[in-house]
Formats: C-alpha cells, sequence, structure tokens
C-alpha cells in the first residue's frame, strides 16, 4: 500500500495532468471558519493573523484540502476608496462607492497594496499560512477580477448602467481594476499563495452573455494571461449561473473553473477536456434548513466528476454558509475522500 | 537584458522577470523534439515554484542573469519534467547509489531517459518539510540513515514521479544509506536491476581487473536495457550520446575554472552546485542541459572577460561533499565567501568519456573515478588539487547527518588537511527545522569566516 498523499501532492499531481489517488476536496471554507474559531467577521476581516488562525483551526477540523484566504470581494474597490460596511456575523457589504461621477475616474489611484484597506490583512495571512503549513496545503488568495472591482468602486447598479449609458468609461474603470489586480496578484504570489481569481458579478445571474463577452471576459483573459506567464495555475471561480457563457469560459485559458449552478455533466461535457473542474454542491444545502440529502446530492456530483478527464476537485459551487452545519460539511468531506481513481503506478 | 552581475531575492527575481522578453519565455523548452507540448516551458522566476511549496526559495539568494534564471528554471521543473516524459510515452530509469556513470548507456537508448531519485534529497529542505523522512520513518529507515532516505518517502508516496520503468540499484562499493533505500524499494514490486560496484585502487593491475569486471556488468545491463526499451543497444547512438555527455562535462569543467578566476566571483555558489549536478542524469534531457549549461557558460564568461562579478566575496572556499540545504551556501557568500572549488563526491561524473573503443570499457574506466569508493587519501589528492590550483583560504565539509561515510571519512580529511595548514572548518547538515543546531552551524561559520579574515589579513603583512 503507498503512503497517503498529502493535499500539497495530489493537487500538485492534477496540475500537471496526472492523476492522483483521488480528487481533492476542497469546499470554499472562508467565512465560515470564523465561526469554528470563535470569532466574529469583524476581526476575521481585519487581521491577518485572526484570518490564519480561523483557517488552520477549520482545517484541522474539517481536514479539507486547501487554506482560503478571503474576506470580501471588494477587496481591491475598499482598498482604492469605496466604503464597506463591516458585520459581526454577515459578510461586508458596500457602504458608499468612491467613484459616484464618471468624472471622479481620473483620479483614482493604484492601491498601495503593502498599506491600503485590508490588503495587508490578505499579505499576513497569506504568510502565516505558508509559513505554517505551505508544504502540505496550498494556500489560495482569492481575487476580484476586474468586472466586480469595477462594480465595487462605482456600485453595482451604477456599472451596469454604466455598461450601455458610458462603455469606454466602464471600460476605463475595468483597465485600473485589472492593473490593481495584478499588482496585488504579485503581492500575494511572494507572500506563497496561488491567486484564485473570482468574479461573482460577471455571473450568468447578473449579466448577460454579450456584456461578459464585452466587459467581463477580456479582463479575466489579460490577468490569466498575465499570471500564466508565471506557469501559474489559474482557477477562475463564477458564482451562480453560468450555463449562457460556459463555452466562452476556456477562452479566458484558465486551468481550472470553479462552478456553481450549473449542471456537472454540462460543464464536464463542454469544456472538461480543456479545464480541471471545481465544483459545485450548493451552499445551501450546507444549511441546517436544507432537507436535500447531502450525501446523495455529494454521490452524484463525484460521480460525474471524476470523468472529466482533466481532472476534478470536490468542492462547493460558492463559500460555505458561515452558518453551515458542520456535520454535513463533514459528509461532504468525507464522501469526497472515498473517491478514488485507478493508480497509476 | 544583461544586469550587473548580483545575488538577489526571489521577489527581486518576480520583478525582473517581467523585462524578460516575452519570446525567450516562449521559446524556453524542454523535450524539444516533442513540437506541439504546450507544458514545456520553463523560464519562470523562483517564486513561481515557491508558490507550490518549495519554501526554502524565499530565503535563498540567486544570480540576477538571465542564464541562471534558465538554469533554475530548468533544475526545479525536472520532477514535472519526468511525468511529462512517461505522458509523451518516453521509458524512464532510475540509476541510484553512486551510478552517475550510466546515464550515457542510458540516453543512448531512443525515448529514454533517467533520473536520479538519490537527488530527492535535496526536498525536504527546498520545501522545508518533514514529510518525506517521515514517510521513510514509516518503513524504517529513521535519522539514523541520512537524508537519501528522503528517496525512499518519495517511492512510498508515489507523487514525486512516475514509477521508473526501471530502477538500477548498486551493490558493493556504494552509499550503504542508498541500499537500504534500494531494499525497501524492491518490496514495492518496482523492478530493479542490481549493479555491483568494485572500489576503487590505485595499483594498476586492480584497476584492468575492475575494469573488465565492470565491462561485463555493464553488457548485462545493456541487455536489461534492451529488454525495458524494447530497442537494440547502437555503438553509433551510444557515441552520439558520449559526444553530447562530453560536451557537458566540458562546460561543467569550465564553468568551474571560471568559479576560481582570480576577478570577482562571476558566479553564486548554488548555481555552481545546480552546475555541477547535471552531470548525475542531466536533470532528464540531455540535449536541454547542454543548452542551459552553455548558456551560463557563456555568462559566466563573458562577465570573467570583462572583470565583472559580485563584489566583496574575497574569502575563497572549497568546498567538499555537497550541502543538502543550499542556504549555507548564501551564508558564507554573505560573510564574504565565495565557492572556488569542490567534492561532491560525484568524481564519477567528471571524467571526459574515450570517444573511439569498446564502449563498456569506457563506462567503466570513468566509474573508477567514483569519490566515494576507495581510500578518503583520494578525496583529500582531489580537494587538495583545487586549494592549490583556485588560491583558496579555507575548506568547508558539510557532512551529511546520519550517513555512514561521513564519519570515516571527515577527520581524516581534516586532520590531513590540517597538516597541510589549511584551515578547515567541518559540520553536520541538520534536517529541516532543527533550528538549535541550524543556528550553531550558522555561528561556526561566521567565526571560521573572521578566523579566515583574519588570517588574510596577516599574510598580506
Amino acid at each position: 500500500m503507498p503512503a497517503e498523499m498529502n493535499p500539497r501532492e495530489r493537487w500538485g499531481l492534477l496540475l500537471i495532468d496526472e492523476l492522483p489517488d483521488r480528487p481533492p476536496v476542497y469546499p470554499l471554507v472562508t467565512s465560515h471558519a470564523a465561526a469554528v474559531f470563535g470569532c466574529d467577521l469583524e476581526e476575521y476581516c481585519s487581521s491577518g493573523k485572526i484570518l490564519a488562525r480561523a483557517q488552520l483551526q477549520a482545517q484541522s477540523v474539517y481536514k479539507h484540502e486547501g487554506l482560503s484566504v478571503f474576506t470580501h470581494v471588494g477587496i481591491l474597490a475598499e482598498a482604492m476608496g469605496s466604503q464597506y460596511h463591516l458585520r459581526k456575523f454577515e459578510v461586508p457589504i458596500l457602504d458608499n462607492p468612491i467613484i459616484t461621477d464618471l468624472s471622479q475616474i481620473g483620479d483614482l489611484r493604484l492601491p498601495d497594496v503593502q498599506k491600503a484597506g485590508r490588503l495587508p490583512v490578505y499579505l499576513e495571512a497569506i504568510d502565516y499560512l505558508y509559513n505554517a503549513m505551505g508544504d502540505v496545503l496550498p494556500v489560495f488568495a482569492f481575487i476580484p477580477c476586474s468586472f466586480t472591482t469595477a462594480a465595487g468602486l462605482r456600485g453595482t447598479e451604477d456599472f451596469l448602467m454604466d455598461t450601455i449609458i458610458s462603455p469606454e468609461d466602464a471600460h476605463r474603470l475595468l483597465e485600473i481594476s485589472l492593473t490593481a489586480a495584478i499588482i496585488f496578484c504579485d503581492e500575494c504570489i511572494l507572500a506563497g499563495a496561488l491567486p484564485v481569481l473570482v468574479d461573482p458579478l460577471a455571473s450568468g445571474s447578473v449579466i448577460s452573455r454579450q456584456t461578459y463577452l464585452e466587459f467581463a471576459f477580456p479582463y479575466q483573459k489579460r490577468l490569466i494571461d498575465y499570471l500564466h506567464r508565471y506557469d501559474l495555475d489559474i482557477t477562475l471561480h463564477i458564482c451562480g449561473k453560468t450555463m449562457q457563457m460556459l463555452d466562452l469560459i476556456p477562452e479566458t485559458g484558465a486551468d481550472l473553473f470553479s462552478f456553481d449552478q450549473v449542471d456537472v455533466q454540462t460543464t464536464v461535457k463542454t469544456m472538461g477536456d480543456r479545464v480541471r473542474l471545481v465544483g459545485n454542491l450548493a451552499p445551501n444545502i450546507l444549511l441546517a434548513s436544507s432537507k436535500e440529502p447531502v450525501d446523495q446530492v455529494t454521490d452524484q456530483i463525484i460521480l460525474h466528476g471524476l470523468r472529466n478527464s482533466k481532472g476534478f476537485v470536490l468542492s462547493t459551487g460558492c463559500e460555505v454558509p458561515i452558518r453551515c452545519e458542520p456535520q454535513k460539511l463533514e459528509i461532504v468531506i468525507n464522501r469526497g475522500k472515498r473517491a478514488a481513481y485507478d493508480r497509476i503506478w | 537584458m544583461k544586469p550587473k552581475p548580483l545575488q538577489i531575492d526571489y521577489r527581486e527575481w518576480h520583478q525582473l522577470f517581467k523585462q524578460v522578453p516575452d519570446q525567450q519565455v516562449e521559446t524556453t523548452r524542454y523535450y524539444r523534439q516533442l513540437d506541439d507540448a504546450p507544458w514545456s516551458q520553463y523560464l519562470f522566476p523562483p517564486s513561481t515554484h515557491a508558490v507550490y511549496g518549495n519554501r526554502l526559495l524565499r530565503k535563498l539568494h540567486f544570480d540576477n542573469s538571465p542564464a541562471a534564471l534558465r538554469l533554475w528554471g530548468f533544475v526545479l521543473s525536472e520532477g514535472e519534467r519526468i511525468f511529462r516524459a512517461r505522458q509523451a510515452g518516453m521509458k524512464i530509469i532510475a540509476p541510484m547509489g553512486d551510478l552517475g556513470c550510466v546515464t550515457p548507456l542510458i540516453y543512448s537508448f531512443p525515448n529514454t531517459i533517467a533520473f536520479y531519485p538519490d537527488c530527492l534529497w535535496w526536498t525536504p529542505f527546498l520545501m522545508e518539510s518533514h514529510v518525506l523522512f517521515d514517510d521513510a520513518a514509516e518503513l524504517g529507515l529513521g535519522e539514523d540513515s541520512c537524508f537519501v532516505r528522503a528517496a525512499l518517502g518519495a517511492f512510498f508516496k508515489q507523487a514525486y514521479f512516475p514509477k521508473p520503468d526501471l530502477c538500477i540499484g548498486t551493490v558493493g562499493a556504494t552509499c550503504d544509506d542508498m541500499a537500504a533505500v534500494m531494499s525497501e524499494v524492491d518490496r514495492m514490486e518496482i523492478p530493479i536491476y542490481y549493479f555491483e560496484l568494485p572500489p576503487r585502487s590505485d595499483v594498476v593491475s586492480d584497476q584492468t581487473r575492475w575494469v573488465n569486471f565492470l565491462g561485463v556488468q555493464y553488457g548485462a545491463l545493456t541487455s536489461r536495457l534492451e529488454e525495458v526499451t524494447g530497442a537494440a543497444f547502437s555503438v553509433e547512438r551510444f557515441r552520439a550520446a558520449v559526444l553530447k555527455v562530453n560536451r557537458l562535462r566540458r562546460l561543467i569543467a569550465e564553468i568551474k575554472k571560471y568559479a576560481a578566476s582570480l576577478g570577482p566571483n562571476p558566479m553564486g555558489a548554488v548555481e555552481m552546485m545546480n552546475v555541477e549536478f547535471a552531470a548525475l542524469s542531466y536533470y532528464g534531457d540531455l540535449d536541454e542541459c547542454v543548452e542551459v549549461l552553455q548558456d551560463f557558460k557563456d555568462c559566466v564568461q563573458s562577465r570573467a572577460a570583462a572583470g565583472e562579478g559580485y563584489r566583496g566575496q574575497e574569502l575563497r572556499i572549497v568546498w567538499v561533499t555537497p550541502p543538502a540545504d543550499p542556504l549555507l551556501m548564501n551564508y558564507v557568500e554573505e560573510l564574504g565567501g565565495r565557492v572556488v572549488g569542490s567534492e561532491y563526491v560525484i568524481n564519477q561524473t567528471t571524467p571526459i568519456l574515450k570517444e573511439e573503443g569498446d564502449p563498456f570499457t569506457i563506462l567503466a574506466e570513468a566509474q573508477l573515478a567514483a569519490s566515494l569508493a576507495g581510500s578518503t587519501a583520494f578525496r583529500v589528492k582531489l580537494i587538495l588539487e583545487q586549494l592549490k590550483s583556485a588560491g583558496a583560504d579555507g575548506v568547508i565539509i558539510s557532512g551529511i547527518f546520519g550517513s555512514s561515510h561521513c564519519p570515516y571519512e571527515t577527520i581524516p580529511i581534516v586532520e590531513a588537511l590540517r597538516k597541510q595548514n589549511v584551515p578547515v572548518l567541518s559540520f553536520d547538515v541538520v534536517a529541516p527545522g532543527k533550528m538549535r543546531l541550524q543556528s550553531q552551524i550558522y555561528n561556526r561559520i561566521e567565526a571560521f569566516m573572521e578566523s579566515l579574515r583574519a588570517r588574510k589579513r596577516r599574510h598580506a603583512g
């Protein structure tokens, strides 16, 4: 019997087109880690050390296979001046976008990644996690793509209107958001994390295929191209519905696609020969109120996910809810760990 | 891009990498015979490899030349390369123990590459991790054996290299820690062909006898390689491989010569060590390895010609036994030292092979230059030769904690050198994470470098 692989080894094989012993099991345990650790989200989002310790605590409880550094999708917009409202028991929300008038776009400045907003929280957390467990666990830093950051700079509704009424200004916002993402990705990499690109507002639940193609896709692709120049394997996560742009995702160059409300079989069929898939248990199933049989749903995802020729990671479609029922998450993780590929050796 | 020679950290390389032209990144590839391989680029900075868990890279210093970047990229991509070789249908042969001399034979078979599992001993240091040591310990090889036990952990894990089509294990005059690894690997149903190494002897009649003995073994190994690869041995292909290997060995010798040059230090000690270890299995791609070393040689040659190099490294050191922890070399450099010579127990990979004659005799003769297969006096001779030719100020011996040869060899080497009035520092490199022991080593290095500097000052009057 060979020794059991650790998560770092498992991910390592997956990313070079080798089958590990089984797929990595990586539910998106983010703010739920605060609940496990016993801190509130204000503390979690404000201290890199607390965030890191909460992540380590959650990982020691659930034994999932990756550490996630994430506070909120507005991390870059906040660092560039938008005001977010931290809440103790809910994720931060946008209070005041920095751009209230399009004439202000020219005044926007790139963030000082070592000082601005909550960026130092990320960097401190990554460094802590990497030093603590980086040899056996990959550290993932969730970085918002341009579309989501631009929406955070402008306010979502106004930005969506800009894409129609003032597309040039929308592109100016997207450009500076892209540059901010690049410089922050660099720092996260240097701190020891692999960027996971998140673009929740570029979801089919929010925008049309055409808007995606014109305003989100090009910037996702440019960010991925930048990171590919460093030979990094990039996960693109888009929440909600992505069926309408599923065929476009591989064109972004993403190495892994973390998907949410799309059928696994369809996703495998559409892009499985080109992209590794990460997904996609609906997070609400993990709530105490859900009556869905978590074991059966997980098994179905594994059944179809294992058929993905480029590889598969068992995950949740979006963040594990803060008030997730721990036993349900354990069921998901344990069933994932029972899945197996045929060993090559 | 031709920056002034400096040693920079991974953060600086990450930024400097932006200046490397896209086309250079795009076209720097291994396995060039595979035109359409999307995965074969390797010109990437250390930060890329750090993200994937090679944590030591965040502490090391690297040469800032594109040639050094290429060298590092090539070395650090070896693990993936071996997997890709199998995906591309190549045969994978793993010589173990003191067998760097069989690789010319392996590469003479078509579509066949070699890798050297012993070199996994660097992985725990590179990752600052106990994982492979813990796995080896689970199979019975604990701290009482040397760091090559990491190779056993890697075989056990099945995640660091693909299953070799054949391992070539050594018995006889060879590393017994690696022999212990092999016995465990044998139980894992991995095919091993055992190859017996005779001791090296300085008596000429013995030499002939051992060459004949080895020749017979090379013949038998060749038959086994024919079986595994499905290809007949070809003298023409062997000669072609020897020509390439000789080019590589000459490059290593030339680079080493520049390390010992009188001007400013044109290269880092860790880069030089990477160059020297290329001779074992060519990091899995002989053709590309030659090009990488050529590039590096051109770089240091042009620096030497221009009188360029790192400033402030005036204490000249011969380094004996490769340090499993390369950070130690950086530390010596920070303290004003430079490595101008080395004896890394792989002397069997240095002789220029005869390009005519019986193939097995050619390999056998080279094998008998092995560092560890005979008396310690031979290693002392190699060290003294380099001390003299490089005008070195002192010797650092970095022993291997738990190895069987170091306790027997180190004291005689130290004594022999001290008799020649050569300052020597010897210590055992300790496993990652042993902070207190490591700090003691650092203190001793500092004291040694201070004493060398004082001595040099005294000698200068």
